[in-house]
């Protein structure tokens, strides 16, 4: 049976002959779910879909009832498809914001098998699964069949699916896309920013642009004018749509005004900082297949002034079954008929509280629909509209109000009862078949921006709606969303608001600071006051549904229950009920979900006030919030003078902070754990070296660099000699252990720190901080050279004659150059600093030489190496190595709760000083108390088995501590691990259960340094 | 997201340009005494104002100049009264109130 379908009309009245409605010269096709129908250039996929009598939409979120389009545009609940094909396919979209183009390709949602039939709705069992709270309460018991509850709820529930096959590593027959790099983000900044170009926006940005003032208009639909096209009215004197257009061709040729058409204001944030999302080209496949395309663009702005002019969205009114398909807004079903010359419906009635539905009335009159009949819910509709109705025949039924839609799965009738002085029906409703019905609950000012960054609301009983109250200065309003109504007096409202914003930017120009808050009058009172009662709320116990949330599925009986259970406050309320949540967040649901608690609260709505509006006002897509900031440009990765040494030496790249360090260098078949084992071998048999060039390099010189470096470190280095080397423990102010690293002292005043490779830039803020704010008559430079110096680690018995073996002035014997200390020269004819410590337990070296000297330096020593079979390791063997030393690694044993003590690194803090960062947090009770966790070796019983790192150890079913390092030791040929355990010093010897999924493993406590304890390796 | 005038280099840039540094002031007892009490220390790590309304704070201008100095923001509108150098002494808040509301009667 057809119900809606084309126009077919050629006087112009509907759709043809507006620049925003259709163009049907430029036919088009498209598909939804896999059937081909057509539609016109201008058209979007919901009123394409309308016009070819397809009603059913989709299924609704939780009962899967079925859904046609309830709205137009961004208010729209119902709508949501998906939209492309295969992994490029984008779920959830309006299609009432979809603009078609050829070969459209949309599918419905949350159905199976079929829109038409769907198991879910068919069996109709969904609907005793999910009362108001069925989160909290229906499911708790037993616990344990939870899994099972929520396999069936996530299946039943639900919107869109994202389609992820082809990310699949295991599904190798889909390759895998390529990511979309069509995204961009602008910056921008502006005057004035005016949001939306319906009348007052119009006018807002003309009055703005007229000093020169750099003006955006931002506008989300395809064309400008607001509701104008749909509205029967004049501005100076011509019809509103024409002004509107004739307005913006003047707009268009400022320089100073740039417009922006499909682009959502998102949100709103401190000191008028705006995300605005423009459709660039997702509307118009021609436009995206050209070379370097844009599909999205995410503007970042930020203006002086903001003139809000959002407008108003309409309100569903509440009765049984107020979800048909065929049900709609009464401005909705005009704006069809007006822009996109779709007739919703053959028979229509009218449902409304308010003016704004007669204009309806008489359009479809117009379009040759059949007009039942308008119920009004108040007792006298204005006298003016009632002569206009009566004279195109149409029945007014004044004091009545719809109760009921009927018809299985489209509407066929409505139920029609008068209102008694009460507000409730009265018996034995009229019947009227019709299958479509137009309602209107009155409107509600768009007021989501205005909330965003803080801005308040007020009540307005006459209107019986919230207002824009106060906001700080930055923000202004205009038209709709202030109250304001008729198409002169909204163009008046917007001029007014642009000239306002005008004057203010001009008078802080001239050096006034102007009041931080701005606070609007009410909304001026309005003579005809709307009903606001809600009809024939049954409750649920009939099962028939009045529906106050269509996207979340949440009833008028749903928010009765909640008022009952307690949840008086309308964000609990939100929350239990969901009401107002989902992709379309409340937009024609939350004065309505508010006036249900005010009336079973028996309190006025003024009191229960709104929940709080966030952004985004639409959902805004990852990919316009990633932008162009993907795969390389997500995080560069830091290089060392050596990087392109590892990559062509087959180094395993490891991230580390933002560096990438080679893990270990495979030679030819070998596993990495076999590389591992052969570097470690080799270093300790003969030679190896590493790229330590990542590790952090601070710079402190001035008079006052000791005095400093002793507050900062626990130990001290104020009397380190001039040449030498220590290490250094950080506390933070807390008392833990945060960084360690060797202290040198170059010169009496100047010392260089280093630091661990991912904590560079943390010390270095740190120490400009204590510097800047606590320390500030200390006389020193601090400067970070972590850049300035590659730095090669040679270490291993043979490490000292690869040195000799290379031209240099310094003398590298035992005698001349001990350990801990540091020497300045030449090294095979490059600038060198070395270093005489070690982190492996070998004789060690660390040679530290400008950076664009590294790669070269790195070469030489290879070179020399040659012959005692040197090879390069990676940041693994390193760790292994350290292990086997018992040395500890920030970061694995150490988690921001620990202190040197814990460590056994109470060696380390100076007794002597009187002050140091965290030196009074030490000395709380609390970190010397009987049980705290602390450093161990420990061994497994079987010496083949690894434990797996961050193991808990248990005792009688308690947690003591949990493996912080563990590793296969080639120099032990058997498992070590390093671990935190309670009172561990003390139970050395003993053996602990660490326990695994699938097995406990015994292991005893041994001192953690495993290897060469008395330090001979390196003391050669 | 704020905008933030640096009072070093007179800079007026975005917030991402700045690091905060929480509240400002907060003297740290150990710099001073030789003993601190544990409530001096408590107080001293853990014990804020976090007022609704005035509140002065530190920031560092990080991508910027690098130095560390003070602002007084109103944690309710996020207006930013005044920016001054972190070795100044505290703002006056009642001041800046009293200047505020003279503006706002203006």
């Amino acid at each position: 049976m057809t119900r809606s379908k084309r126009i077919i009309d050629n006087t112009g009245a509907f759709g043809y002959w507006i620049d925003g409605g259709i163009d049907n010269a430029t036919p088009l096709s498209f598909r939804f779910d896999g059937k081909e129908y057509s539609g016109f250039k201008g058209d979007t996929l919901a009123s394409a879909l309308l016009a070819n009598n397809v009603r059913l939409l989709g299924r609704s979120f939780k009962y899967h009832r079925p859904r046609g389009t309830l709205g137009v545009g961004c208010e729209e609940p119902n709508a949501l498809v998906g939209v492309g094909t295969g992994t490029a396919r984008e779920p959830n979209l309006r299609a009432t914001q979809i603009e078609l183009y050829d070969e459209l390709e949309a599918v419905s949602q949350n159905r199976w098998p079929s829109l038409r039939f769907d198991i879910g709705g068919a069996l109709g069992w969904a609907g005793r699964m999910f009362p108001a709270g069925f989160y909290y309460k229906t499911f708790l018991w037993p616990q344990r069949l939870w899994p099972f509850y929520e396999r069936i709820i996530r299946n039943i529930a639900g919107l869109g699916k994202l389609e992820t096959r082809g990310f699949r590593a295991s599904d190798a027959t889909a390759p895998i896309p390529p990511a979309a790099d069509d995204c961009e983000q602008m910056h921008v900044f502006c005057d004035v920013l005016v949001v939306g170009a319906g009348l007052a926006g119009i006018s807002a940005a003309k009055a703005a642009a007229e000093s020169g003032a750099r003006v955006i208009l931002a506008d989300e639909n395809a064309q400008a004018g607001g509701r104008s096209f749909e509205d029967h009215e004049q501005v100076e004197g011509v019809a509103a749509h024409e002004w509107a257009r004739s307005e913006m061709d003047m707009l268009r040729e400022k320089e100073n005004v740039v417009i922006l058409q499909r682009t959502t204001v998102c949100g709103h944030y401190d000191h008028n900082f705006l995300l605005m999302l423009e459709r660039v080209g997702e509307h118009d496949p021609n436009l995206l297949s050209r070379p370097g395309a844009i599909r999205r663009r995410l503007w970042r702005v930020r203006a002086r002034r903001v003139i809000l002019a959002s407008g108003v969205l309409e309100r569903p009114l509440l009765f049984a079954h107020n979800d048909k398909p065929g049900v709609m807004l009464s401005s909705a079903v005009r704006a069809y008929l007006r822009r996109y010359a779709v007739a919703p419906g053959t028979r229509a009635v009218i449902a409304t509280n308010n003016d704004d539905a007669y204009l309806t009335a008489l359009d479809l009159h117009a379009a040759g629909v059949v007009v039942v009949g308008i119920a009004d819910m108040r007792e006298t509709p204005d006298a003016d509209l009632l002569s206009r109705i009566k004279d195109a025949g149409i029945e007014v039924m004044a004091g009545s109000a719809v109760i009921e839609a009927e018809g299985r799965r489209n509407l066929s009738s409505v139920l029609v009862s008068k209102l008694r002085a009460s507000g409730r029906p009265a018996l034995r409703p009229r019947r009227l078949a019709c299958d479509l019905l137009a309602m209107s609950g009155g409107f509600t000012p768009s007021l989501h921006l205005w909330s965003h960054a803080g801005g308040t609301s007020r009540w307005d009983e006459n209107r019986g709606a919230f207002f824009p109250h106060k906001h700080t200065q930055s923000m202004l309003a205009a038209g709709g969303v202030v109250g304001v109504e008729g198409a002169d007096a909204l163009r008046a409202s917007g001029e007014q608001a642009g000239r306002r914003a005008l004057k203010e930017i001009a008078r802080e120009d001239d050096g006034h600071r102007l009041s931080g808050l701005r606070v609007l009058d009410a909304p001026a009172p309005r003579t005809k006051t709307p009903g606001r009662l809600i009809p024939g709320r049954a409750g649920n116990v009939s099962g028939r549904k009045h529906f106050v949330d269509f996207q979340n599925d949440v009833t008028v009986a749903d928010v009765e229950l909640a008022a009952r259970e307690g949840y008086h406050s309308v964000e609990l309320l939100k929350r239990y009920t969901t009401t107002g949540m989902a992709t379309d967040q409340g937009k024609t649901s939350n004065l309505n979900a508010i006036e249900i608690l005010s009336d079973s609260l028996g309190t006025a709505s003024e009191n229960i006030g709104t929940t709080t509006f966030r952004p985004p006002y639409t959902p805004l897509p990852l990919d316009a919030i990633t932008g162009m900031r993907r795969g390389e440009l997500f995080d560069p990765s830091r290089r060392t003078p050596i990087t392109s040494w590892h990559e062509a030496h087959g180094g395993d790249p490891e991230p580390v902070g933002q560096w990438l360090r080679p893990y270990c260098y495979r030679r030819g078949e070998e596993t990495r754990e076999q590389a591992i084992e052969r570097e470690i071998t080799t270093t300790r048999s003969a030679a190896g070296m590493i790229d330590l060039s990542t590790l952090g390099k601070i710079e402190v010189q001035g008079p006052d660099a000791g005095v400093f470096l002793d507050r900062i470190y626990t130990n001290m280095m104020s009397n380190l000699g001039i040449g030498k080397c220590r290490y250094g423990l950080m506390l933070n102010e807390n008392g833990f252990l945060f960084d360690d690293g060797v202290v040198v002292r170059l010169r009496d005043d100047r010392f260089l720190l280093h630091t661990t490779s991912g904590n560079a830039d943390v010390i270095a803020a740190w120490l400009e901080e204590w510097h800047q704010t606590e320390w500030y008559d200390l006389d020193l430079f601090i400067t970070s050279v972590g850049e300035q110096w590659a730095q090669i680690g040679l270490a291993g018995p043979r490490s000292r004659e690869i040195l000799e073996s290379l031209e240099s002035d310094i003398d590298f014997s035992r005698d001349s150059f001990a350990f801990l200390t540091m020497k300045t020269g030449v090294l095979a004819e490059m600038p060198v600093r070395i270093y005489r410590i070690s982190f492996t337990g070998e004789l060690s070296f660390e040679i530290a030489t400008p950076s664009r000297f590294g790669g070269d330096m790195w070469r030489r020593l290879l070179e020399a190496g040659k012959s005692c079979g040197i090879c390069a390791f990676g940041t693994e063997a390193l760790h292994v190595m350290r292990a086997e030393k018992g040395f500890i690694v920030i970061g694995d044993e150490t988690d921001g709760q620990v202190t040197p003590h814990d460590l056994g690194l109470g060696w380390a803090v100076s007794k002597k000083k009187k002050d140091f960062l965290g030196k009074r947090s030490l000395e709380r009770s609390h970190l010397s108390s009987e049980g705290r966790l602390q450093l161990t070796g420990l061994f497994t019983e079987d010496p083949k088995f690894v434990l797996p790192d961050g193991a808990y150890a248990l005792e009688e079913g308690r947690m003591i501590g949990h493996v912080t390092s563990s590793y296969w030791s080639p120099a032990l040929q058997r498992s070590i691990a390093m671990a935190l355990i309670e009172n561990a010093r003390a139970r050395q010897g003993e053996s602990v259960t660490i326990k695994l999924e699938d097995k406990d493993v015994r292991a005893k406590l041994v001192d953690c340094c495993f290897y060469d304890p008395a330090g001979e390796r390196q003391n050669v | 997201m704020l905008i933030i005038c640096c009072p070093i280099c007179g800079i007026a840039g975005d917030e991402e340009e700045f690091h905060y540094g929480g509240e400002g002031h907060i003297r740290r007892p150990a710099s001073h005494n030789a003993s601190v009490s544990d409530e001096a220390q408590r107080d001293y790590l853990y014990i804020r104002e976090n007022p609704r309304g005035l509140l002065r704070e530190r920031w560092l201008h990080q991508r910027g100049c690098g130095k560390w100095f003070h602002a007084v923001r109103d944690t309710v509108n996020q207006e930013i009264l005044l920016v001054y150098p972190i070795t100044d002494p505290p703002a006056d808040l009642e001041k800046l109130e009293a200047e505020r509301a003279k503006r706002e009667t203006a």
